[in-house]
Order: structure tokens, then C-alpha cells, then sequence
């Protein structure tokens, strides 16, 4: 049996040492080896070095002058902010890949590299929102800018525009035709009380498919990318964005409407494979690879994560959407006709589904 | 505890996580924008829930890249700090504060879950909090938190030796 698999791994010592962790299965192996006793002392040692140098930053901000705040700021922003969470939240888990570069296209190369999908229909993967959020963590903490620029880099704003406050006018200009409510709940006004949006930008994307490939394989994932990339350079223009909010009595909507990414540039590529190996790559469970990889037409698909804990596969009119319940009400998101929609708020799923469905 | 106790405590924590006071204020105020958001009476302990949100902005914050770091202290930091201090000698107060400034620039070095798993952990937060704030599972934090404690020494070493510091 090799050593891994017969000592504990650092973790489980130092959750020992924290009272995080009862295992008379450990306390028996440390009572007989003296190497895993060592290791115990040592990883005492090093906590207890680290409180002692964080002890003068602590008792620093323990001291620090605290700036006032103006709670009579603080409250009419409460009731008058647009609130924009449910659409960060409905765009995390509308896509594994797709929502990345929503959040923030610099942030992996990944990301970048998926824009390449052009999503009109929805797969969906059987998971959950912490996979996902483990995923792209993986993929952001071993792709640092400096690397992204070694990979073949990235041109384009630092940041995505952001979501800002906008007039009807300027809302149709960017997305067009907007989803008008089938069936407005009761209590809801006739017209939104908020209107936003979020401009697209572009940017350019030129692999240098030798360095990732380089990359990947000192990464250990044991595939890599089609050498007819090398020498390609994609144009991405990232989706517009409007959300309209209605509140009344107590109730709210939220209705987001987004374009698809736009892409110029051939890709002959197999795209299911270049899903997978991201995927691997992030540290993404087998299975949802294996889903990934199965996944028919991708190039068209959004990935959707469903589960008992996630959401529910629902018909909304000839699209297939996912339902997800939320805390006093929920969201359904789908794609049809070049546009993903997400209709969420504290509404019954009924009222949800009445407001989608044409 | 009154709403100003509690964004003291919550404005301190974004303080010690992000280490400009800047966007611990921006942080805190939005945990407590978000608290006040709530329901009356759905939240339970509102000392916890803000200790968690707070992170929870604080990592968001890091992750999305930070700017420069925090102006060093005013004079009147340095006095009430020293007013504290016990005994009250400024020149320790100094040498306290430049130690502090150190193990500033080795948290900058290290990666966001690292910095908020270490200083989540040094404030006294359960594994199940601090997984909860850094989105991992809660068998996870021990390897996390070792990993962490093993690149901060590394990192305060390298700052602590480097021939020209700040």
C-alpha cells in the first residue's frame, strides 16, 4: 500500500489539531507512528507561528478608527436599488462556461476560449452550484493574467461594462425585440419601475496553441487542443444586456434578456473535446466531464446545471428552460430565438411560468 | 448589539480581510445594506450572518483584484493605538505597526482563498464558516488552511528579509 494510503493527509492532522475532527480511526495510527506524530508537531508548530505573526495586524485593525455611516443613506438605497443580484445569481448558474465570461472575460483564458460556443439550445448537466463554483475557482486560480498572456493573450477592456441604470429608449436599441409578460402578476405594476443595462464589449483572442498545450500538459490533463487554432484569432463581442424590474405591493419581477456572444473566426474544432479538457482542467467531477462530453451539438448547447438541490427541467412554451426555486420565490432561464432570458422574482413558480410563455 | 456595534465589528472584519479601508467600508456597509434588505425577523443571529457576508464581499473583493494598499497610519492612529498599548511606548507602537505592515505585504502575496482561510481562521471562525465563505466544502479547510500557513511563512520570510522594504 503506498504511503498516501496509509497516513493521513495534512488536512486531516490539522483539523485534528483544530478539534474539527474526531477519528479514534486517526488517534490509533498517530498512537502507533511516530512519523505521523512528527508531522502533527510540526504542523502545530507552523499554526502556532502564524498566530503569532498575525497577532500585531489583528490587535491593529481591533484598534482601528471605524468611518461613520450615514444610516439615513443606507435606507432609501435599500428600497430604491435596483437589484441586480438575481441576475448574477441567474447568469452563475445559467452556464458553467457561458457565465464566466459574463462575470469577467479577463479572468480565464477558459473562458475565452469557450465564447467560441454559439448557445441556442440547453443541455443539462447534472450537478451543483458549489461543482461549479469550485470549477471556475479552479480555473481562476491557475490561470493569472500573466499566464493568459503567455497562452497567446487577450485584448480588450479590462472589465466588462457594467450594468447600468438606462432608459426604455436605449434598452430596445440593445436588445431587440424585448419579451413582453404574457401575464402580469397581480399587484405588479403595468409598466417596469427600473430599467438597466449592460453594453457589449469586444475582444480579441489569439492562442498560442504550442505554450497551452505545454501548459496543459504540465498541468497534468492529459488532452490538448487542436493544433489548427494556432495562428487563429477570434473576435468576441460579449452579449447586451437589459433587465427590466417591476415592484409593486410588496411583490417584484425581474426579466433579463441577453444576446448571444458573437464570434468571428473559423473554428473546426471539436468542441466537446475542448469542453471536456476545461472542465478536467477546472477539477470538474468525472461525471460532469463524461456530461459534457456526451452533450449532442454543443457548439449550440448551453450547459445547464440541474439536480434535486439545483433546478427542474421545465417546457416553456417550445423551449426547454430550467426552473430554480429560491428562498420566497425563484427563476426560470432558457434560450430561444438568440436570446437568453431569465425570469425570476418573489413570484409562485405558476406566476413565473405565466409571465415566460407566450 | 445595536447597528452601530454591529458595523463596527463588521467594518473591522472587512478591514482585517481586505486591508484597505476603502473597501472595507464599501464591503461592510453592503452587509449591512443587505442585512437591513432582510426580512424583520429572518434573520436569527444578525452578528453571524454579517460575519459571513462580509467574508463572503471581502473574498469576492480580492478575487476581483484589489487596489493599492491602505495610507499608513495618522498620527492620532498611532496615538490611540499607543493609548492602548501597554507599556505605553510610542516607539513599540512603531515597531508593532511596522511588524503589522509585514505581514500586510506577505498576505498580499498569497492567493485570495489562502489570505481569507488563514485570517478566518485566525479570527476564531469554525471550519464549517470558513468553508462557507470561501465556497469550498468543510473537509476541505484543513488542507486549505496548511497550504496557506506554509506559502504566508514563506511569503513573510521573503518580505521580512528583503534588503529594501518599505
Amino acid at each position: 500500500m503506498s504511503w498516501w494510503l496509509t497516513h493521513p493527509p495534512d488536512g486531516d492532522l490539522r483539523a485534528l489539531l483544530d478539534q474539527e475532527l474526531r477519528s479514534a480511526r486517526l488517534q490509533r495510527h498517530l498512537a502507533s507512528c511516530a512519523a505521523c506524530r512528527t508531522r502533527l508537531t510540526a504542523l502545530a508548530e507552523t499554526a502556532r507561528e502564524t498566530q503569532l505573526l498575525l497577532a500585531p495586524l489583528r490587535s491593529e485593525v481591533a484598534k482601528s478608527p471605524v468611518p461613520t455611516i450615514h444610516w439615513e443613506e443606507i435606507l432609501p438605497v435599500r428600497t430604491t436599488m435596483l437589484r441586480l443580484r438575481p441576475v448574477a445569481v441567474g447568469a452563475a448558474v445559467a452556464a458553467l462556461f457561458t457565465a464566466t465570461l459574463l462575470v469577467d472575460p479577463m479572468r480565464t483564458t477558459a473562458a475565452n476560449w469557450l465564447s467560441i460556443f454559439r448557445t441556442e439550445k440547453i443541455a443539462t448537466i447534472e450537478t451543483n452550484p458549489q461543482t461549479i463554483e469550485n470549477a471556475l475557482e479552479g480555473l481562476d486560480q491557475k490561470l493569472s493574467p500573466e499566464l493568459v498572456r503567455k497562452l497567446g493573450g487577450v485584448s480588450g477592456p479590462e472589465k466588462l461594462p457594467p450594468m447600468e441604470d438606462t432608459t426604455p429608449a436605449e434598452a430596445a436599441a440593445l436588445v431587440s425585440p424585448l419579451l413582453q409578460p404574457a401575464v402580469l402578476p397581480a399587484g405588479l405594476p403595468a409598466e417596469p419601475t427600473r430599467w438597466g443595462a449592460r453594453r457589449p464589449a469586444t475582444y480579441t483572442l489569439r492562442p498560442n496553441v504550442e505554450a497551452i498545450n505545454d501548459w496543459l500538459y504540465d498541468q497534468g490533463v492529459m488532452a490538448a487542443l487542436d493544433p489548427k487554432l494556432q495562428g487563429q484569432t477570434f473576435e468576441v463581442v460579449t452579449p447586451a444586456m437589459v433587465a427590466r424590474q417591476w415592484r409593486g405591493e410588496g411583490r417584484s419581477l425581474m426579466i433579463v434578456q441577453a444576446t448571444s456572444l458573437q464570434v468571428s473566426g473559423t473554428t473546426d474544432v471539436d468542441l466537446s473535446a475542448m469542453a471536456g479538457l476545461l472542465a478536467q482542467l477546472a477539477g470538474a467531477p468525472a461525471s460532469v466531464i463524461d456530461q459534457i462530453r456526451q452533450t449532442p451539438d454543443l457548439a449550440n448547447t448551453l450547459p445547464l446545471p440541474v439536480g434535486p438541490e439545483v433546478g427542474e427541467q421545465v417546457p416553456i412554451g417550445q423551449a426547454q428552460g430550467v426552473y430554480y426555486p429560491r428562498e420566497n420565490g425563484g427563476a426560470l432561464v432558457w434560450q430561444q430565438d438568440g436570446f437568453t432570458y431569465y425570469v425570476g422574482g418573489t413570484l409562485t413558480r405558476a406566476e413565473l411560468l405565466a409571465v415566460a410563455v407566450r | 448589539m445595536d447597528l452601530q456595534d454591529l458595523y463596527t465589528a463588521t467594518f473591522r472584519r472587512a478591514l482585517l480581510l481586505l486591508g484597505n479601508r476603502h473597501e472595507a467600508e464599501d464591503a461592510a456597509q453592503e452587509a449591512v445594506t443587505r442585512l437591513l434588505g432582510q426580512g424583520k425577523g429572518t434573520v436569527k443571529n444578525p452578528g453571524a450572518w454579517l460575519r459571513q457576508v462580509v467574508s463572503r464581499l471581502a473574498y469576492d473583493a480580492l478575487r476581483r483584484g484589489r487596489r493599492t494598499a491602505d495610507l499608513p497610519p495618522t498620527d492620532a492612529q498611532l496615538t490611540d493605538a499607543a493609548a492602548h498599548e501597554a507599556p505605553p511606548d510610542p516607539a513599540q507602537v512603531i515597531v508593532k505597526h511596522e511588524q503589522a505592515q509585514l505581514v500586510r505585504a506577505a498576505l498580499d502575496r498569497l492567493l485570495p482563498r489562502d489570505r481569507l482561510v488563514l485570517l478566518l481562521r485566525a479570527e476564531g471562525l469554525s471550519y464549517k464558516e470558513i468553508a462557507q465563505a470561501a465556497g469550498c466544502r468543510t473537509g476541505s479547510v484543513g488542507t486549505l488552511l496548511v497550504r496557506a500557513e506554509r506559502r504566508f511563512k514563506e511569503q513573510y520570510e521573503l518580505v521580512a528579509n528583503a534588503p529594501a522594504r518599505r
